[in-house]
């Protein structure tokens, strides 16, 4: 569903010339779980923001169910991150002086649903990450936990395929820790989404299938994670 | 993204920071008050000296000359010149005949129309009176002797509906030969007070030429005449003159120049054509003017002062508009300072999918609704303003026994357009922070602190 094809991703600091990707390679399928490990530095969140249309590549592809997304014009790539893909910050990333609820429905409403039916399929999408209850209240009322389920309903809203998960995990206490993790690996295993998640935490990397490992923008090694059944 | 969406989030932004908002919306608020009150002078006191214009003349009516369309006017005023102006002047004469008068009648804008001969009486006897130096005033009986505006206008005038011109007897009629209707003014100069009393009387119209020393005595005219009616002096057009059918001030005029048949060779002195509306002038002049006949309107003076006055109002809004520029100045100050607090946000909104043009658009909208804030409030201070500096005027004006004027006008356009102009220069001033925001990289933004 994913090909990446030799990407190269390069940033003029002054005269020098620094690679973040170094032509990278990689073929995600439908449904997979992946992790991108590395130390920072290695590239991990240029490819994904990449992925996720929000950056382009300096040389090579990214097809997404066959299209080329580094060529697409800025007003498809927005639509590109509206419909396709979702984002899950460490950093939650909610707007705070709107409720749960608006928060979840703002995808929604940049897809030009009205406000009735973004109220209603916001809630959905709350419920599915058990914060049904919740919706009326502000981020700043929330734990980061909670803060964090709030983000992930925002993200699969519009029933995107991919979710984008960029250390989704890193703001948050170990116990809140595994109950997101295990969030995230029932909507890949219950509602199929293709996830995509950057760690650097190698606990929170044996939920995927696979594990890719960056380092200095190349792919160091793949490792098939053999724990899950 | 939905426009009402797009007007929520600039309201819900604001809100959020209230004072700012409200400084920068009172600065583009008191432009708008004074380009609002500015303009609301001009354009009251435009249409005060218009009003005044009408009501001194009638600016409705026509004037066509029995003379050809002057070609060139020669501006050297030598004697040569004016003596070939001269010869100019009598070559073109061009009568206006029965045809024409028909013609220009016909014409679907006009309303009524008069044919006039003026003349000078040297004498008139009335019940063993003598009057001198009275006016005569000769209408063709087959159209108007009063047309409907000029008896409107006096109605407006003296603000009173029952005013008639007519106010013992009857005017002339169509038919009528020897008969006259007198003026008020011209009774009372010879101390007859009752009007009726004089109805039915016989006047007598003497003219004379003067005699020089010398030359072969002219015998006088002498004419006779019933009274049959009285003028209002309201109507002061009139009210001091002999008014009779035009045969008669042709007669008159025949006996001055010695010449029988005046009336068939020269026609009517002038017609006073009523047009129907003041738009209708233009139209109607220019139709009178391919029948190559002279034309004289009112239209050009009231030209004149709307010129005048849009320049007036143009300088009146000057100030206002150096304050609303130096209030977009404000309006862009805000806007920049918003795109630093909100660059994560704006990072947030193109991650979940907001374009470049719906990120354009939340700041446009914006910038244009503290526009309509201040626009809002300055078209409330502007109206309060001008119900303020109007009443003490009023005030100060009774106060030195004059009565009430209304100098400031506050049409809907300018309320509206004062709005639609503070919302525009805000939505200009928004234009770079917009582009600004629309621009943002979403990966940098999203890492702003």
């Amino acid at each position: 569903m994913i090909e990446i094809k030799n990407v190269y991703k390069i940033y003029h600091m002054g005269k020098e010339k620094v690679a973040a990707l170094d032509g990278v390679s990689l073929s995600i399928k439908k449904g997979e779980f992946i992790s991108i490990v590395g130390h920072s530095g290695s590239g991990k969140s240029t490819l994904m923001n990449m992925i996720g249309g929000l950056d382009r590549p300096t040389e090579g592809s990214i097809y997404v169910d066959g299209c080329d997304i580094g060529k697409l014009k800025d007003n498809d790539m927005a639509k590109y991150r509206n419909k396709k893909v979702g984002f899950v910050f460490q950093s939650f990333n909610l707007e705070p002086s709107y409720t749960a609820a608006e928060n979840v429905a703002m995808p929604l409403m940049f897809a030009g649903v009205g406000e009735r039916k973004r109220k209603r399929i916001a809630n959905e999408a709350l419920k599915l990450v058990s914060l049904d209850k919740r919706g009326k209240h502000k981020p700043t009322e929330m734990s980061g936990g909670e803060r964090q389920r709030v983000s992930i309903a925002r993200a699969i809203v519009n029933e995107p395929e991919i979710l984008l998960a960029d250390e989704p995990t890193g703001n948050l206490d170990s116990k809140t820790r595994a109950s997101i993790m295990s969030l995230l690996r029932d909507l890949n295993k219950n509602k199929g989404y293709t996830i995509i998640m950057v760690t650097h935490n190698m606990e929170d990397a044996q939920y995927a299938d696979r594990i890719i490992k960056l380092r200095d923008g190349l792919i160091e090694g793949v490792v098939a994670n053999e724990n899950l059944g | 993204m939905k426009i009402w969406d797009n007007i929520k989030i600039s309201f819900t932004n604001l809100r959020k920071r209230k004072l700012r908002t409200f400084l920068t919306s009172f600065a583009i608020a008191i432009g708008t008050m004074l380009i609002v009150s500015m303009v609301g002078l001009g354009v009251g006191l435009k249409d005060m000296v218009i009003k005044e214009i009408k009501q001194q003349t009638s600016v409705t009516q026509i004037y066509v000359m029995p003379y050809r369309q002057m070609k060139t006017v020669n501006v050297n005023l030598t004697e040569e010149d004016l003596k070939k102006a001269e010869e100019e002047k009598a070559n073109s004469y061009k009568k206006i005949t029965e045809e024409d008068i028909l013609k220009i009648k016909g014409i679907a804008e006009v309303d009524d129309i008069q044919s006039v001969i003026s003349t000078r009486i040297t004498y008139t006897q009335l019940n063993g009176k003598k009057s001198y130096a009275n006016k005569g005033m000769g209408f063709d009986l087959n159209y108007s002797v009063f047309t409907k505006a000029e008896i409107e206008k006096v109605r407006v005038e003296k603000n009173d509906n029952s005013i008639q011109p007519i106010i013992a007897g009857r005017n002339l009629q169509k038919g009528d030969i020897n008969a006259v209707v007198v003026g008020e003014k011209y009774l009372k100069a010879m101390g007859f007070n009752d009007y009726n009393a004089v109805l039915g009387q016989e006047i007598v119209i003497n003219c004379e030429i003067s005699q020089f020393p010398g030359a072969p005595a002219v015998t006088p005219f002498t004419g006779k005449a019933v009274i049959v009616g009285v003028v209002s002096e309201e109507f002061s057009d009139y009210a001091d003159s002999i008014i009779m059918p035009i045969e008669m001030a042709a007669a008159i005029q025949g006996y001055y120049n010695s010449n029988p048949s005046y009336y068939k060779e020269k026609g009517p002195d002038n017609l006073v054509v009523q047009a129907k509306s003041l738009d209708d002038v233009k139209k109607i002049a220019d139709e009178i003017s391919k029948m190559d006949f002279t034309v004289q309107t009112y239209q050009s003076v009231v030209d004149e002062v709307n010129k005048m006055f849009n320049i007036f109002e143009g300088l009146l809004a000057v100030g206002g508009l150096v304050v609303l520029f130096v209030a977009s100045l404000g309006v862009i100050n805000t806007m920049i300072m918003a795109i630093y607090e909100r660059t994560r946000s704006i990072g947030i909104m193109k991650a979940i999918g907001a374009s470049k043009n719906t990120i354009r658009r939340i700041f446009l909208m914006e910038s244009g609704t503290l526009g309509f804030v201040g626009g809002v409030i300055g078209v409330i201070l502007g109206w309060m303003t001008t119900k303020l500096l109007g009443f003490a005027l009023n005030q100060y004006l009774k106060s030195q026994g004059n009565s009430a004027v209304d100098i400031f006008s506050m049409p809907i356009w300018l309320t509206l357009g004062g709005l639609a102009f503070a919302i525009l220069i805000s939505v200009i001033a928004g234009l770079y922070p917009a582009a600004r925001a629309s621009k943002l990289d979403p990966i940098e933004a999203l890492r702003y602190e």
